[in-house]
């Protein structure tokens, strides 16, 4: 399924979805979430991730932690205080705008 | 884990694709080692394995400088930012407000004990002189270490910006200024010879510059807290 180009509008708000629910998450780890949640039906492409990534950091939504892990450095992403509050507000607008898109994709015909 | 030999082989490849700088180079080093980690066939080499798996995700080798470009300039505006919210927090957040208050009255008690002049003097080096020379020394630092450790890289762009925003004051207010004033007056301009006109100007420049010399030393300090760790 080719789903970069429906992806690339709700990236930010898978991110930020994930981010709320793991507290801190690197980049590759993110990659593999998508893909384990979606059972490889999703793929999020590192030259998608990284941009909404430091994107979000430079916006505040985002902080970051390094940590040594196997002798090399690992940047964590987490959430900030106002990135908690854009996360909830991003995933609920996607939700409404999910719940819209299905009544046009698939309109109930009119009871009269 | 990987071993010597295969973390030689993605140094030399980030190498290749030109990443200069700490941050980014840092990020995608440890992508590349935990995607190769996580390799689908055991024989696949760190060659193999970039060619097939890590480039197309990143869209090539292109894509990767495309986002290592535009790291630097989120990186870029973000302390711009942060300079600039630590700048008006000065005047407009409660308890900073309180030391902008206390320098203006510093600055008045010391203009009446000494000469006004060279207070204002001390002020301009304080406030714009020091902030240049510890970013620098701190850039100088930072390559030093890189070198003793090992690193590929030699600066950060972090600390990079830092610098940037403690010389530009003066950029501004010597080097700018100096040559639009050979351009419209074809006389030489000095900052300080200027505002020696204008003494009412003292204490406001002289808290102004103090101010943006602490805005600096307080991002310095936040920001070169870079630690370096052997290869």
């Amino acid at each position: 399924m080719s789903s970069s180009k429906l992806l690339k509008g709700s990236l930010a708000t898978i991110v930020m979805r994930l981010l709320e629910e793991q507290e801190q998450m690197y980049g590759y780890e993110i990659t593999q979430k998508v893909k384990e949640l979606t059972a490889g039906e999703i793929k999020i492409t590192e030259g998608a991730l990284y941009p909404t990534l430091h994107k979000l950091e430079a916006e505040g939504y985002l902080t970051t932690e390094t940590k040594m892990v196997d002798n090399r450095v690992r940047k964590y992403y987490a959430l900030t205080k106002e990135g908690n509050a854009e996360a909830k507000s991003k995933v609920a607008e996607l939700e409404s705008f999910l719940v819209q898109l299905q009544k046009v994709l698939n309109p109930k015909p009119g009871l009269g | 884990m990987i071993q010597q030999n295969e973390k030689t082989q993605i140094q030399n490849y980030l190498n290749r694709v030109i990443i200069n700088e700490m941050e980014f180079y840092e990020e995608l080093y440890d992508h590349i080692a935990t995607s190769y980690e996580n390799r689908a066939t055991e024989n696949q080499s760190v060659k193999e394995h970039i060619a097939a798996v890590v480039e197309p995700d990143f869209g090539g080798i292109e894509g990767i400088r495309k986002i290592k470009n535009a790291h630097a300039r989120q990186r870029r505006r973000m302390i711009t930012r942060k300079a600039l919210t630590l700048f008006t927090g000065y005047f407009l957040r409660w308890p900073a407000v309180l030391i902008t208050c206390l320098l203006i009255l510093l600055l008045y008690i010391a203009q009446n004990i000494w000469d006004s002049y060279q207070v204002f003097e001390i002020v301009t080096i304080l406030g714009m002189v020091t902030p240049c020379i510890i970013s620098q020394y701190g850039r100088w630092k930072f390559k030093q270490n890189c070198k003793k450790y090992h690193k590929p890289y030699s600066f950060s762009q972090v600390n990079n910006q830092v610098y940037l925003l403690s010389i530009s004051f003066i950029a501004v207010l010597q080097g700018l200024l100096a040559i639009i004033s050979r351009i419209f007056s074809d006389g030489s301009y000095s900052f300080l010879s200027f505002f020696q006109q204008y003494p009412m100007l003292y204490i406001p420049m002289g808290t102004l510059l103090l101010i943006y010399g602490m805005v600096c030393l307080q991002l310095f300090k936040e920001n070169f807290k870079v630690k370096l760790l052997p290869v």
